[in-house]
């Protein structure tokens, strides 16, 4: 009985953890750029009925043995591009397929997102709501850019073009910078930091750079904004799933409970 | 009163059941479980005869020296009885899980048949679970970072978006780069759970390639354990047992009274 209720447990604390994992999902549908959290799971070792000290008979094999419960085995990140919607600013930005943005955060260090909500702060930089600055654009300030005697485009392969009208009525344009895309091969280990950021690590393997609209990165679109990729009615199937699972086994550990009390009564 | 032996070998046995039971329930959302049933048998049963006669005529026989005795009653057969129950074995049921659509496109999913391979310190390992991902160094490998072997050993994969076509042969930008290598085994009932959604092969079968075997990508098998069945087992293991315990507490006031009342004078 002991070894159903600890098996018991490892299913309680797994399906809460399928629960925090839609709640999580759930509370980010409105966030820029999410990416939906997938839990998955993994039977965890079994035990032979020998080592249990438990009546076999000993005919077959492989030996009788029982699984001890079930555990993580891995949170995964989906990373499929979410719809993109209009905004109209032109300091937003969505990638349409693969890649990340590379950001230099306030202590210099890079980071990755794909959260292109950017805007212009008090000095002339393109920083995300976290201030961090998009990297490959110049200080517009620098640059001697005026937004209000023309406008900043971004075209879909990360030009970005300060267009002017001249005298004559004919248009000028002046090429800025470039916004280059990252990729990783494992993009799963990328650390999550603060404000829909990510750092890379050992393990995601080094930053892979590239041109927007080539090489199997996607395009930026500018004035778009990404969604979050989380399906909701799929989220109310884990979460009906997860909670009727930990009831299950819930039921389980107070059937183990029953079992013990009535081998405590055989003596009655 | 050998009946008691029964009556605890029974709930022993309840226990496996429901140690089973409760493993299939902590298992709902495992990719690839196959499920566990226990399957019990009682001991070689044994004919039960009536000799009390018997045995007073033989005394009867000792004491009254050269007189010759009556004959002998005939043995009256009682009935059969079983001294014991144990677990015989306990199977993981084979049947293919639900196939459930992820979209993503390192989750895999077999139809029909057949386990991918996996390379492991240990030797090869056999899985129904295809929940991959890419390693920092580009190869396929599962939640335990065990790779992922194709027709030719290690699948190494640049980037997120294989293609799967045909035969089961992985795409990329067009190009094949290998095969998944699933196979088969005429004796499924050899393979033993390993842990961590793996098996491990017993028997020194040699895998054979699965013909029939299809490779969905962008799916995962669900388990094979359903609410239904388990919390009718449990029901089940629930009232056995009980009934066992009651047998047991029976023979407790048997030997009780034997011991107490027996002989007392009063």
């Amino acid at each position: 009985m002991l070894s159903s209720l600890a098996t018991g447990y490892t299913a309680v604390r797994g399906y809460q953890q399928i629960i925090d994992m839609v709640a999580h999902n759930l509370a980010n549908t409105n966030t820029i750029a999410f990416k939906e959290r997938r839990l998955s799971f993994h039977e965890l070792p079994v035990e032979t009925l020998r080592q249990r000290r438990l009546p076999h008979t000993g005919n077959n094999l492989p030996e009788p043995a029982v699984g001890t419960g079930a555990a993580p085995a891995a949170l995964k990140t989906f990373y499929a591009t979410g719809a993109l919607h209009f905004s109209g600013n032109p300091f937003h930005l969505a990638i349409m397929g693969e890649g990340f943005f590379a950001v230099t955060r306030p202590d210099g260090s890079q980071a990755y997102t794909r959260a292109g909500a950017f805007s212009l702060d008090a000095a002339g930089n393109m920083v995300t709501p976290g201030g961090d600055r998009l990297a490959g654009v110049p200080n517009f300030h620098e640059e001697g850019v005026d937004s209000s005697e023309g406008t900043i485009s971004i075209a879909p392969d990360g030009k970005i073009l300060f267009v002017t009208s001249t005298a004559d009525g004919a248009f000028a344009q002046e090429t800025l910078g470039t916004i280059h895309l990252y990729r990783f091969t494992n993009p799963q280990q990328l650390l999550p930091r603060d404000g829909s950021t990510l750092i890379a690590v050992e393990g995601s393997g080094p930053p892979l750079q590239g041109v927007p609209g080539g090489g199997g990165f996607g395009e930026i679109k500018q004035g778009y904004l990404e969604k979050a990729n989380v399906d909701l009615s799929q989220q109310m199937v884990a979460l009906v799933l997860g909670q009727r699972s930990l009831q299950a086994a819930a039921r389980a550990m107070v059937v183990a409970d029953e079992l013990w009390a009535l081998t405590l009564n055989v003596r009655a | 009163m050998r009946g008691i032996y029964t009556a605890v070998g029974s709930m022993l046995v309840n226990q496996v059941h429901l140690d089973v039971i409760s493993n299939n329930l902590a298992n709902l959302k495992t990719p690839g479980f196959k499920r566990g049933e226990v399957v019990n048998r009682s001991f070689p049963e044994t004919l039960l005869h009536y000799q009390g006669d018997r045995a007073l005529a033989g005394q009867g026989r000792l004491s009254a020296g050269l007189i010759l005795a009556p004959p002998l009653p005939a043995l009256r057969p009682i009935g059969v009885v079983a001294e014991n129950v144990a677990v015989d074995a306990i199977y993981h049921m084979n049947q293919p899980g639900a196939l459930r659509q992820t979209e993503d496109p390192l989750d895999f999913a077999i139809q029909g048949n057949g386990y991918f391979v996996l390379e492991t310190p240990d030797g090869l390992r056999f899985s129904r679970d295809g929940h991959f991902h890419l390693n920092s160094e580009g190869f396929l490998v599962n939640s335990q970072g065990f790779a992922v072997l194709g027709e030719r050993g290690r699948i190494s994969l640049a980037e997120q978006h294989p293609q799967l076509y045909g035969d089961n042969d992985l795409y990329l930008n067009g190009q094949v780069v290998d095969r998944l290598r699933i196979v088969a085994f005429p004796q499924e009932a050899l393979l033993a759970k390993d842990g961590f959604n793996l098996f491990r092969e017993t028997g020194n079968q040699v895998p054979l390639p699965a013909e029939r075997a299809v490779v969905r990508q962008g799916y995962l098998e669900e388990s094979n354990a359903d609410i239904v069945r388990q919390m009718t087992q449990l029901v089940t293991v629930r009232r056995t047992y009980e009934a066992a315990q009651k047998i047991a507490q029976t023979y407790d006031r048997l030997l009780g009274r034997a011991a107490n009342e027996l002989g007392s004078l009063r």
